[in-house]
């Protein structure tokens, strides 16, 4: 009973008698002093300080701009920096090899689309209308690329001998070749060792 | 005090016409209370610390009202008590409660005896913590010699005669639970 009390006393006396450090006024005074000067700061300031840290994110964003327009800058003027003539004719290709119905579909071609590049046709694009509005028709096969020759002669190897195989004709003369081979071997070999028992 | 004077002309600016507090003086009045009332909910000195310096920001920030507070001791107080317990939601009790139980029992006694005392010290505080939490927050704060009955009453919200009932049962029922403790590791 009393042992239980007695623990219970000092701890209490040991939360009672608690001291803060020493200096912790001065420290909250600090602390109070850094919050006041952060609020009365003018509003520019604060301003400056956003401003600071928005800057670099509006100069990024600037950039990503500028960088897509000039791309897009780029495109176009690629676009119609190109002879017309190799531009009818991709357009054309890849009609051919996308649409290859369109054969008996003549001018497949949008008519809206080609009018309203017509309506702001450049002289330098004049010879390639027509080549626009030809009849599609498919585009010839492309050349094997090396591997692709590689791959085939890979998986026709053998070709030749198995086809010649399966024709009777063939294998018959095939194997009387065979035969006439055997049997001249053995021939000359009798011959010979006549000659040299002799 | 001395510690504050070169500032309380710091903060001479902080001061409005119409709130009159000299907020230098307040925390050279209150700052030991507010720790010692953080202090017995979180037993740890820099983080009673950090509860103090929270409550006078607090002040600042509503410096401008400081005039309606009809009791700016129990005002504070009653700051410093709900940052303090908020504070402990965070933690683990037995975390701070360790190193508090050692700091009391280390003094001039015997490595064994002080092994001894910091266990029985642990003990007391695991059984405070659970404690309903009425007579807890009760018992606590009587701990500290500053308040009395009437301010823990205005501090919990509870009236004067609430509040000793709270503290007696609270009392009775920890020497209770420590007797049944000790009668357990007898047996």
């Amino acid at each position: 009973m009393k042992d239980a009390d007695r623990t219970i006393e000092r701890l209490l006396a040991g939360l009672r008698d608690a001291e803060p450090s020493a200096g912790i006024e001065r420290c909250i005074l600090e602390a109070m002093e850094a919050r006041e000067a952060a609020a009365a700061a003018p509003p520019w300031r604060r301003l400056r300080s956003s401003w600071r840290l928005h800057s670099a994110a509006m100069s990024l964003a600037s950039g990503v701009l500028a960088t897509g327009a000039l791309i897009v800058a780029i495109a176009v003027h690629q676009h119609w920096s190109v002879p017309a003539d190799t531009r009818s004719h991709v357009i054309t290709a890849v009609g051919r090899t996308t649409q290859p119905e369109a054969v008996a579909q003549p001018a497949p071609i949008a008519p809206r689309r080609v009018a309203s590049r017509v309506s702001v046709r450049r002289p330098r694009d004049v010879p390639a209308v027509p080549e626009t509005q030809a009849a599609s028709f498919p585009a010839p096969p492309l050349p094997l690329t090396e591997q692709e020759r590689l791959l085939l002669r890979i998986a026709h190897r053998r070709d030749p001998e198995d086809t010649a195989i399966l024709n009777p004709a063939v294998q018959a003369a095939q194997s009387a070749k065979a035969t006439e081979q055997f049997q001249q071997f053995f021939t000359i070999d009798a011959t010979q060792m006549r000659s040299q028992i002799e | 005090m001395a510690s504050t004077e070169g500032c309380s002309l710091a903060l001479s600016f902080m001061e409005d016409a119409r709130p009159a507090v000299d907020l230098a003086a307040m925390v050279d009045a209150y700052s030991t209370l507010l720790f010692r009332i953080a202090h017995s909910v979180l037993r740890s000195r820099t983080e009673a610390e950090d509860v103090v310096q929270d409550v006078f920001i607090r002040v600042l920030e509503h410096r401008r009202s400081l005039s309606t507070v009809r009791d700016m001791r129990v005002w504070l107080i009653r700051i410093a008590w709900n940052l303090a317990l908020d504070r402990k939601r965070r933690k683990r009790p037995e975390q701070l409660d360790e190193s508090f139980a050692r700091s009391l029992a280390s003094g001039t006694m015997p490595a064994d005896a002080a092994m001894e005392e910091t266990q029985r010290f642990q003990s007391v505080l695991r059984e405070i913590e659970r404690l309903p939490k009425a007579e807890r927050h009760v018992l606590l704060l009587s701990a500290i010699d500053e308040l009395g009955t009437a301010e823990i009453a205005g501090v919990l919200g509870r009236s004067e005669s609430a509040v000793r009932a709270l503290l007696s049962r609270a009392r009775a029922r920890l020497r209770r639970r420590l007797e049944g403790e000790n009668r357990d590791e007898r047996c």
